[in-house]
């Protein structure tokens, strides 16, 4: 009798500004299925100005659906035998959302991972996610007025900055609401909406998503910590490294490239919501009585003017002159909050749960989710396994040097590759690349900022991984016989969903070569 | 009939020395309060107009100057501050009110006093006014004067404050402190004499140099963060009670970390518990340090760092008599004698204001386009030795070696001795008697509010005096030669006249000793075909003495007509005059070749140009991301300023400085880069824009040109500089420039 082959594959879903990843490790006919991620990017605002984001939603039931089909066991039902969701973002858990009914009716979970931000039970974790929460009801409540702040075309495009970052987040954020002793607020205590109860309602969220996923496991839920080497697959085979997100605030908090933490002073610490509320105690507008107390207004009241359009003060009919309104400062407290909203988002992004997962040949395949620098960077701080003596164990280099297939983070965009501690360390002449994008969708993406749409693949990272690759990239929107031909003589076998220029999937399959193939027999 | 009195020689200000923190500090407490003294402005009268006539030398109710508008509206709080009236009884009996943070009032009149006396500091070392950052018109295609800075003295809730080059204003902000050290709940950056200079030095900056606001290399960025920081660090010295204080603690030593060499103590408290934002002493410098720095403020402080090591060898060298004479070793005593201690401050106050003004001076003969750390250095010595040719102190040789200490070499440098780093004379024999003639005022302008209408019009004189062909009919100096030279500078004069109506100054167009420039239409931008026939009024009698025919005239004057700007009228002229409607006329391309490659880049495509032999160029890139018109490629004539320093033996330098840039499409593949150069692509895209250029330096009373200090729009290894630093996430980037292309000047970045 041959010896079994044993392959591990990853299938990507085409067509998503979002991850969703299958994994298969197959000995033989045994298989075992793992769900990276499930997530397409909301469309927000008309789906008439964003035609391509519309179709999304659709794409991703497709993909549901065909996971429905290739994960069914002998007993009719599917079964995926390991749920990763790595972060808390709608492009990587809508799925649990928008196709909740074929996964509550037809799948059966096993294993569930998740990062150690995600544990109910860890301090750091809670305090994360409560000042996150603080921050993001306010900005609902800004984003939900955009009629107080007038017609400044500033003010528009700042909003829809912060509108665009909302989406991520969406029905589970309750909008600020002042308490009436104007000590402070928080989100809901108003009119608290009701605790989120995974065995009778529909997750709403992504927060939600992982909730009901750790509620129907019917195997093990894990917090991974940085430093964990976990083994699973068929005949525990298969060994995943936990290399972010990591521990220490300063990475956690850095996402752009080359800010030294010592010098630089950020916006998402303790208390940084506040000039905001403070901003929202005070009423967006004119004739909005407020609700603030005297700890919300610097000086005393005496000095005080309010705002008229008639006044005769010099100062006034300046400022409100015609000419110069450009000049004029009413939106710039709205860019505070826009950046508020952007660092909300990255600093989500930063606690992607980061996973190198290796087979028995010692070939690496890394999923990063959308970890930015600071969790890049952070690989470093450990070694694999996490221990006190480097006797037997790692280094991230280590790992890095041993990839063959790089999931590129965050879709390849600017900030969520690192260079020198990151790709230049992928040095395996196998290395191919999958980038879950879609550029149409992407440069659908306006904004003030991005005048042009999102930067997805950003291309100079495209043009280092075509080098480094020597161009083995598979996009969500890849030509199919581009990626074919490059693809023709390489480690991977390369299979799409049937035969059309746009299958909804393309999986790369990689044989393991194992020293005792007899041993597999066994298993 | 009462006897009139004589204005007052000052208006006095009172403000925080440093900051309110530094009035808590019993250390501090006996200097944390300074009086400023600024040049005295009449009040305004009743009812009298911000744009009325004479308005400009009055002071309103803001304040508000010529200079400044402080309005003090505070939108996170939606409400107006009442502003405050410098001329009210209360507050001139009493040198301003008394410094208090309880009071937006006393806010407003310190954001006020030291803007002003930056600004003072700024005007005594360039030797002319400082203007803001010009408006460009796109209808009219002109620039158009910013007559007042804005100063939002409480424009933000959040640890920050900012010039906007957009907004050509300064916002500063306030917030709630996190340390509790800072010894205050509300922190205000604009009660802090720190942040004001630095943002104020970002905004002069700004007007002499708009163009280094643009991400072009790791140095572009921090230049204008390290020039706002030497300007604030050096703004201490000026005041001689914390000097005083601090050289009798230290025993007469400068090099010690503390109040003097530290930045915004109470914002960094305030902030993240440290005692300053940024300390500017390095005991040991790290010459390899600035290779890998990359950061806008942190690679600006290796700047700062030479800056101030050179102040201190200088003060040092001040002072070496003063120790021997008194048989003291500086530090070893803790008890100097107060007369020593008062010389010494004496010295290290005009140490710094020497070291000060020698950067200042420097903005002058820097290129008009990414600037570099080494080229500031050679603008400091070539600057220096213009106005003190005797260096008898070694004040060049300090910064130096100051400067070598840090590994800030200049490219391209014989040595790093001062001779050496003096900017090259120009190559070629260059006639610039041409430009003086080309019809520009050069009288030195006291009163501010003229300066920039008029050096508006130097400007569009300088950009049609440069795109225009050298043009001869018949031999050079012949009858006719000299008629169609009289007829250049008649329309230049005639075309530039339109600038700044519409603006408080429109009424002004008619002075008397700008004899060249007729009056300003009252229609001004949009009565294009008024100009037209001024034009040609003024431009007939050359015509028909150059023999050009009546019915050709009428066609040109109608085409002018038609014309929709000024720039548009110049090319229509130039156009006619080059398409055999002038008998006899000739261009030669020589001469501008010549001109060319002295300031770094093409009036002509260079794959059209003629070698020295007469033909065409073999092998040179057509350049095809230049644009150009028909007549020849765009190129920008940045300012015209003129400058009049006084030295201290008496020299007097009188200079004119003229900056030409051209832009260039840049795009991120060299590959692609390579095509776009060689083919003319139909689509205007570029990935970047680069930039390519001169500053002129021209001696006015020997009307020689003494150095062209140049950027080659073609040199592609900076090109390629440039490019690396884009694609670089890791510096400054695309991230950066996307998210902050706005506002590039914060004094924090936001993360």
């Amino acid at each position: 009798m041959p010896a079994p082959s044993e392959t591990v594959s990853v299938r990507m879903y085409r067509g998503l500004l979002g991850d969703c990843f299958l994994l298969r490790h197959q000995i033989g006919d045994q298989r075992f299925h793992a769900l990276i991620d499930c997530g397409v990017l909301q469309c927000i605002g008309a789906a008439g100005a964003k035609p391509q984001t519309g179709k999304g939603a659709a794409r991703l039931k497709q993909a549901i659906a065909s996971l429905q089909k290739d994960t069914r066991g002998a007993d009719g039902r599917s079964r995926l035998d390991l749920v990763v969701a790595t972060h808390e973002h709608y492009d990587h858990l809508s799925g649990f959302i928008l196709g909740h009914d074929a996964f509550r009716d037809d799948f059966e979970f096993g294993d569930v991972w998740v990062a150690w931000t995600e544990d109910p039970d860890d301090d750091q974790a809670k305090d994360i996610r409560a000042r996150g929460r603080k921050a993001l009801s306010a900005l609902k409540f800004i984003a939900d007025r955009s009629t107080a702040f007038g017609v400044d075309g500033d003010a528009q495009a700042r909003l829809s900055v912060i509108r665009d970052l909302l989406q991520f987040y969406d029905a589970d954020i309750e909008a600020w609401a002042p308490e009436p002793d104007g000590l402070g607020a928080a989100a809901g205590t108003s009119k608290p909406k009701p605790a989120y109860d995974p065995a009778r309602d529909r997750p709403r969220s992504c927060a939600n998503a992982i909730d009901w996923l750790r509620h129907r496991a019917t195997g093990k839920v894990s917090y991974l910590e940085p430093g964990d080497v976990v083994t699973f697959g068929l005949g525990e085979r298969l060994t995943a490294k936990v290399m972010g997100p990591p521990r220490k605030a300063e990475r956690l908090l850095q996402l752009d490239p080359s800010r030294d933490g010592g010098r630089e002073v950020y916006l998402l610490r303790p208390g940084d919501a506040a000039p905001l509320e403070s901003r929202l105690r005070l009423g967006l507008a004119k004739g909005d009585p407020g609700l603030a107390g005297p700890a919300d207004l610097p000086f005393s009241p005496r000095f005080r003017r309010r705002e008229s359009r008639t006044s005769k003060h010099l100062t006034e009919r300046l400022y409100r002159a015609k000419e110069s309104s450009r000049r004029r400062i009413d939106g710039e407290w709205l860019e505070t909050a826009e950046h508020l909203a952007m660092k909300i988002d990255g600093d989500v992004n930063n606690t992607s749960l980061v996973l190198a997962i290796e087979t028995r040949d010692r070939h690496v395949l890394l999923f990063p989710a959308d970890a930015q620098v600071g969790n890049w960077l952070s690989w470093h701080d450990q070694r694999y396994p996490r221990t006190a003596s480097a006797v037997g164990t790692e280094s991230a280099a280590d790992i890095l040097g041993r990839v063959v297939l790089y999931k590129v983070g965050h879709h390849g965009s600017h900030n969520a590759t690192a260079r020198d501690q990151g790709l230049e360390l992928m040095t395996s002449p196998h290395l191919a690349a999958m980038i879950p994008v879609v550029e149409d969708v992407a440069g659908e993406q306006k904004t003030r900022h991005n005048p042009t749409g999102w930067a997805m693949p950003f291309r100079p990272l495209a043009q280092r991984l075509e080098d480094l690759t020597a161009k083995r990239i598979l996009k969500g929107d890849g030509k199919r016989a581009d990626e074919e031909q490059a693809f023709a003589n390489s480690l991977f076998g390369l299979t799409y969903a049937g035969a059309g220029a746009d299958p909804l999937w393309v999986e790369v399959s990689l044989p393991v070569e194992t020293p005792d193939p007899a041993h597999l027999t066994h298993l | 009939m009462s006897a009139r009195f004589r204005p007052p020689p000052a208006r006095r200000l009172r403000v925080y020395a440093f900051d309110p923190n530094a009035s808590l500090d019993l250390a501090s407490a006996k200097f944390s309060h300074a009086t400023i003294s600024l040049p005295w402005e009449e009040a305004a009268r009743r009812g009298e107009e911000i744009d009325g006539k004479g308005a400009e030398e009055r002071i309103f109710p803001g304040p508000i100057n010529e200079y400044l508008e402080v309005i003090d509206v505070d939108p996170s709080s939606n409400q107006f501050y009442e502003p405050i009236d410098l001329n009210a009884p209360e507050v001139l009996a009493q040198d301003g009110l008394p410094p208090s943070e309880g009071d937006p009032r006393f806010h407003q009149q310190m954001v006020f006093a030291v803007v002003m006396n930056t600004i003072k500091l700024f005007e005594r070392a360039l030797g002319r006014r400082v203007i803001w950052r010009p408006q460009w018109n796109r209808e009219r295609r002109t620039y158009d004067p910013t007559p007042r800075l804005r100063v939002y003295p409480h424009a933000l809730r959040e640890a920050n404050a900012y010039y906007s080059p957009q907004k050509r204003a300064l916002l500063f902000g306030y917030f709630n402190a996190r340390q509790r050290s800072a010894g205050a709940s509300w922190i205000f950056s604009a009660l802090s004499h720190d942040i004001i200079v630095h943002e104020t030095t970002h905004a002069i900056l700004d007007g002499i140099h708009p163009r280094y606001s643009e991400p072009t290399s790791v140095d572009s960025l921090a230049f204008h963060e390290a020039f706002a920081d030497i300007a604030a660090l050096f703004s201490h010295f000026q005041l001689y009670e914390a000097v005083y204080d601090f050289i009798a603690d230290s025993g007469g030593r400068l090099d010690q970390s503390g109040l003097l060499s530290g930045l915004a103590g109470q914002f960094a408290k305030g902030t993240t518990g440290r005692a300053s934002l940024r300390d500017y002493i390095d005991k040991d410098p790290d010459p390899d340090l600035i290779a890998t720095t990359t950061e806008a403020h942190e690679r600006g402080a290796i700047l700062v760092a030479a800056v101030f090591d050179a102040f201190l060898s200088i003060y040092t060298a001040r002072t070496e008599d003063l120790l021997r004479m008194s048989g003291t070793r500086l530090g070893t005593s803790q008890h100097l004698h107060p007369d020593l201690v008062a010389r010494l401050t004496k010295e290290a106050t005009r140490s710094a204001d020497h070291v000060l003004r020698m950067c200042i001076r420097a903005l002058d003969y820097l290129p008009p386009v990414d600037v570099e750390f080494g080229e500031f250095l050679r603008a400091v010595i070539t600057a220096d030795n213009d106005l003190i040719p005797d260096d008898r102190l070694n004040y060049r040789l300090a910064f130096v070696e100051a400067f070598r200490r840090r590994g800030i070499f200049p490219d391209a440098c014989l040595s790093m001795s001062p001779d050496n780093l003096l900017w090259d004379e120009p190559p070629e024999l260059l006639a610039t008697d041409d430009i003086l003639r080309a019809g520009l005022n050069l009288m030195p302008i006291y009163k501010r509010h003229e300066i920039a209408p008029i050096s508006e019009r130097n400007r569009r004189k300088v950009w049609y005096w440069l795109s225009q062909p050298y043009m001869t009919v018949g031999d050079r100096g012949s009858r006719e030669s000299e008629t169609l030279d009289r007829l250049l500078t008649e329309a230049r004069a005639i075309l530039s006249a339109d600038t700044a109506t519409g603006l408080p100054y429109a009424e002004r167009g008619d002075r008397g000793d700008d004899d060249d420039d007729p009056p300003a239409s009252a229609g001004g931008a949009d009565d294009r075909s008024a100009v037209a026939d001024r034009l040609m009024e003024g431009i007939r009698r050359n015509l028909i003495s150059l023999k050009v025919p009546h019915a050709e005239i009428r066609v040109l004057q109608e085409e002018l007509r038609r014309a929709g700007s000024h720039i548009d009228q110049w090319d229509a002229l130039l156009g006619f005059l080059q398409c055999d409607k002038v008998p006899g006329l000739s261009t030669d391309p020589t001469v501008d070749v010549a001109w060319e490659d002295t300031l770094g880049l093409y009036f002509q495509r260079p794959s059209a140009r003629l070698g020295r032999n007469g033909r065409p160029r073999r092998g040179a890139s057509p350049l095809y991301t230049i644009e150009g018109s028909f007549f020849g490629l765009k190129v920008e004539v940045h300012s015209v300023r003129t400058t009049r320093r006084a030295g201290p033996d008496g020299q007097d330098v009188r200079q004119l400085v003229i900056e030409v840039t051209q832009r260039r499409a840049g795009f991120l593949d060299p590959g692609e880069q390579k095509a776009r150069d060689e083919q003319a692509a139909s689509s205007r895209s570029e990935d970047f824009t680069f930039r390519g250029g001169a500053t002129l330096i021209i001696d006015l009373r020997e009307g020689a040109l003494r150095y062209v200090i140049r950027k080659s729009i073609s040199d592609e290894r900076r090109l390629a500089r440039q490019r690396d630093f884009l694609l670089n996430a890791d510096a400054l980037g695309f991230t950066y420039n996307r998210q902050f292309a706005n506002e590039p000047f914060a004094m924090l970045h936001r993360g």
